[in-house]
């Protein structure tokens, strides 16, 4: 039957244009793959570096809070870790950013379109009042919660974006967010926490994201 | 076949559940984003888009963003409802053959 047949092909057109229209499915899993390789490295430096203070919350925060001014102690490694942290996020915001332009022309569709619009502010809110959060914790150098909550925060900015993109980064949202509590519990391995969130699990999901929606295209 | 009859005529056209599909899935949507979405002609379009609104399934806003004029377009609630009936007809056709 003709009609049938057409119709189930308008159906199929019309799910395409609701998903095309509203979504912003020009995120890469490769991306996340190599997003979470930076992380496991600056995780990986970052242990190198501080040695044994960054498990033992304690001394880690002793030793940063002394520090007042780091030329006095000679100790420049809180430095290192912030220099290391920030790098991590502008690298991967920039890899993020080369790769969904590059999918986006791929797919012939423009990268700056009202649905990634809406996909960067609503991400941007919580990550903009985690990072205040977390800075004003440096300064009162309380020092300790910092890593489960960049978990925290960007799980939460994660899952905000959920349904404005592929429903997989709400779950990888809740996940982090969990995590990120669970540190708190164990402060002294939070790194460890950081790193399996940041970077294992951003590994796994890059390739499920891959060969969910972007193999054989 | 009852079904048949209830599948609505303004739909007959591929473009405009284009447009419908569209515009479900979103708040107020610009003409230019409407067209390199369904990879139409400004014509074409523009065409259509006046047969829905003028049934009352889309609402039109025009207005300047600074100097330069620009037409937002909304589904309206009867639209909504067509559209919802057209789809359930369309599920029972294709259930049913």
């Amino acid at each position: 039957m003709e009609n049938y047949k057409d119709q189930l092909e308008h159906l199929k057109e019309m799910r395409e244009l609701m998903n095309r229209s509203s979504k912003f499915l020009s995120l890469s899993g490769f991306s996340g793959i190599i997003i979470g390789t930076y992380a496991l490295i600056a995780a990986g430096l970052v242990i190198y570096i501080c040695g044994n203070d960054t498990f033992d919350p304690e001394s880690f925060s002793n030793y940063l809070s002394e520090y007042r001014g780091i030329q006095s102690t000679g100790d420049y490694r809180p430095l290192y870790c912030t220099a290391i942290a920030f790098m991590t996020l502008v690298f991967s915001l920039g890899t993020a950013f080369y790769f969904s332009r590059k999918k986006a022309k791929k797919n012939n569709e423009a990268l700056w379109s009202p649905s990634s619009k809406i996909v960067i502010t609503q991400l941007f809110i919580p990550l903009i009042v985690g990072f205040l959060f977390c800075a004003t914790m440096a300064e009162q150098h309380y020092f300790k919660l910092i890593i489960p909550a960049t978990l925290i925060f960007y799980g939460l900015a994660l899952v905000n974006v959920g349904k404005y993109t592929f429903d997989e980064l709400t779950k990888l949202g809740i996940l982090e967010a969990f995590l990120g509590i669970i540190a708190t519990g164990y402060l002294e391995y939070s790194i460890y926490f950081w790193a399996f969130g940041f970077g294992v699990l951003h590994i796994i999901y890059g390739f499920a994201i891959h060969r969910k929606y972007e193999r054989g295209s | 076949m009852d079904f048949i009859k209830k599948l609505n005529k303004a739909f007959d056209s591929r473009l405009r559940l284009g447009i419908m599909s569209v515009l479900a899935a979103n708040d107020w949507v610009e003409f230019s984003r409407l067209k390199d979405l369904l990879d139409v002609t400004d014509g074409n379009l523009a065409s259509h888009i006046a047969a829905l609104e003028k049934i009352n399934y889309i609402d039109v806003k025009k207005q300047f963003v600074g100097k330069k004029p620009q037409t937002t377009y909304k589904i309206t609630r009867a639209g909504k409802k067509a559209f919802a009936d057209h789809l359930d007809a369309l599920e029972k056709l294709i259930q049913n053959s």
